[in-house]
């Protein structure tokens, strides 16, 4: 199969921005048996309509049903299953084995991913599930290059690792602290991410066990080479702005490896936006050595909320060569912003006046929602984003 | 015999009815103590509780048919089960998924392949009897011991002391200070658990009927065998210990603002 590059969709907007800015495939979340309980999430309904928009694309749905079920959880399982399988979603992302059985048994025809949950590090384990009929493994995201390749190997098995976006300090699947300390939990959907909370010490400073997010955006081609085939991005909680930005930043550069025009400049331009979009500091991680205490934070949640998102571009006016944009953040006349979108090379823009609905020249656009327009020459499509202007590429 | 399955502190026991397991050294995380091949009795049960990269794959695959010496092996990654497999190791294979064996649903899936497993200790009393009551082999409890809430590949007391240029310890306490709890770290060179400060103590699950082993983790304890195990018989409360999830059942929803889930 060819690389796939795969995001987070937490409702069917994002899936839809997703798809938009160059994914191949999406994971989303029903309403039940998924590990993003408190997101919107999709009804059965939602499905149908997301399924149906993919594959109208040539595009692939993937649907998390990967809690740890206890006996109270199973009630409705088959049913929901033997429904997204009419639905035809293109496969279930399952940790728990007795989903597995079930679709087994049942003889369900859906195809199972094995969740990162399950922290599948070597082979044999691989092995194990392969045996159980799974036909992809999303592996753990502490696997080394060599185990990734090794698994390959040994395997054959369809490989998903995830490039970009939160770790856990945990192996994922092994950790109920959430359940501990606020009954909810962790591996049911309920993380209350107890490891980006502060600890005390007696003796020494401040503990915290926070890791950095992941990004693997100087490894690709090496992932490439070693027989990844799925490159996930982590995030159904996150909102447009950042899946947008992620996902085409991912989408180029997977491209121009492909391509082999990749360039240092490339990847340079790509780390500058992508660490500017993410409220956190990233790095590759776990994929060459173990991560040191330069890979966390060690004074509690040192995030920075991010207001660079400025507006969604509704239409372009090309007789008056005008663009109606939504307003998202806080801008004004004199500000130096920048468009992007899947079509079109980002570019700079110096915003010289502001429309509003009633025709009314404004200086400064602060009520976010707003529809507003600013002269433009350059055509643009419904979709494409307004951000602050990030770096010179 | 009784189904006793403990993990020793070095005391002495007079008691002939006890099996022994042993954490096996390199191939475990968040032990006080470990143990080679050479210094484990035979005729016991080896531990075997770290998320297995490629690499420890092979060096099990070199030491495998040692195993045979032993009456049998809990572990908790499935590669060990493969290998065990494809090497005609034929000994008692005790999986512990630790969190991951919640239903009778996983645990009777995982018990095709396995002489038992143990099921998770985050579960509730009325969960333990539904899996008891539907598990298609007798199952096993981890019954009395350090109860690990997080296991990190990181080195997160190594990463800790060179931030902060500390010296490095392998243990350290740590407290929660909103809920004022209390928790501990272990850390070896393959990565570091995060237990409760208490250790879990289940032992009115001894009354259950259909369980395999009950397993009794003394890693922590400086009590002798005998004494412990007979408070354990005796349903003795015991200070700084804990039930765990015994009486608590875990919520994952919020509930919405008007509170009515």
């Amino acid at each position: 199969m060819k690389c796939e590059l795969l995001a987070p969709a937490g409702d069917l907007e994002k899936l839809k921005f997703a798809f938009h800015y160059g994914a191949d495939a999406v994971y989303i979340g029903g309403q039940n048996y998924s590990l993003r309980a408190n997101a919107k999430n999709f009804s059965l309904e939602d499905m149908k309509e997301a399924v149906s928009f993919a594959h109208e694309k040539n595009k692939k749905v993937y649907v998390t049903v990967n809690i740890i079920f206890h006996e109270e959880d199973r009630e409705g399982l088959k049913e929901y299953l033997i429904e997204l399988s009419k639905i035809k979603v293109d496969a279930v992302i399952v940790s728990d084995v007795g989903v597995i059985s079930l679709i087994n048994e049942e003889h369900i025809p859906l195809e199972i991913h094995i969740s990162t949950q399950s922290s599948v590090l070597n082979a044999k384990a691989a092995k194990y599930y392969k045996d159980l009929g799974v036909k992809r493994i999303v592996l753990a995201r502490e696997a080394k290059k060599e185990d990734i390749a090794k698994i390959k190997k040994e395997t054959g098995l369809e490989l998903e690792c995830f490039v970009h976006g939160a770790m856990c300090t945990s192996f994922s699947g092994r950790c109920i602290l959430s359940n501990v300390l606020t009954n909810r939990d962790a591996n049911r959907g309920g993380c209350a991410q107890i490891c980006r909370w502060t600890f005390e010490n007696e003796e020494n400073p401040l503990f915290s066990m926070t890791s950095k997010d992941l990004n693997m955006i100087s490894h690709l081609e090496e992932m490439m080479a070693i027989g990844v085939n799925s490159f996930k991005v982590e995030g159904r909680m996150r909102g447009i702005y950042y899946i947008a930005t992620v996902i085409l930043t991912y989408r180029r550069l997977i491209d121009k490896v492909l391509n082999h025009t990749i360039t240092d400049k490339d990847r340079v331009y790509a780390e500058k936006i992508l660490n500017r979009c993410a409220n956190r500091d990233s790095s590759p991680q776990f994929f060459e050595t173990l991560p040191t205490e330069k890979e966390q934070y060690f004074l509690g949640r040192e995030e920075v909320s991010n207001q660079d998102f400025l507006g969604l571009v509704l239409e372009y006016d090309a007789k008056n060569q005008k663009v109606w944009i939504e307003e998202r953040n806080l801008f004004q006349v004199g500000d130096v912003v920048e468009f992007f979108g899947p079509n079109i090379e980002t570019f700079s823009y110096t915003i010289h006046t502001i429309e509003n609905e009633a025709n009314e020249m404004i200086s400064i656009a602060n009520h976010p929602g707003e529809k507003l327009a600013l002269p433009m020459e350059k055509p643009l499509e419904k979709y494409d984003m307004m951000r602050v202007k990030i770096v010179d590429k | 015999m009784s189904n006793f399955l403990v993990i020793p502190n070095g005391t002495e026991t007079k008691r002939k009815d006890i099996r022994f397991l042993f954490p096996l050294k390199d191939f475990c995380v968040g032990f006080q103590k470990e143990y080679s091949l050479e210094e484990i009795p035979k005729n016991s049960y080896l531990y075997l509780n770290r998320i297995l990269e490629n690499e420890d794959i092979v060096k099990l695959e070199m030491i495998c048919e040692k195993f045979l010496d032993y009456q049998g092996i809990v572990f908790e990654d499935l590669g060990v089960y493969e290998v065990l497999k494809e090497k005609n190791i034929f000994i008692e294979k005790i999986f512990f998924p630790m969190h991951a064996s919640c239903s009778s649903f996983s645990v009777n899936t995982f018990l095709k392949d396995m002489d038992s497993v143990v099921i998770s200790p985050d579960i509730t009393e009325e969960e333990v009897d539904a899996i008891l009551h539907r598990a298609t082999k007798e199952v096993s409890i981890y019954l009395y011991g350090p109860y690990p809430y997080l296991y990190s590949r990181r080195k997160l007391l190594t990463n800790y002391a060179k931030n902060f240029n500390l010296d490095k310890v392998s243990t350290m306490p740590i407290l929660e200070p909103i809920h004022q709890k209390k928790f501990v770290l272990k850390e070896n060179e393959y990565g570091t658990v995060c237990f409760d400060a208490k250790e879990l103590n289940q032992s009115t699950y001894l009354q259950k009927k259909n369980v395999k082993y009950f397993i009794v983790n003394l890693d922590w304890s400086k009590e002798n065998i005998d004494v412990l195990l007979e408070k354990l018989e005796h349903f003795t409360p015991m200070i700084h210990t804990m039930n765990g999830f015994q009486k608590q059942k875990t919520i994952y929803r919020l509930p919405p603002k008007d509170g009515v889930l």
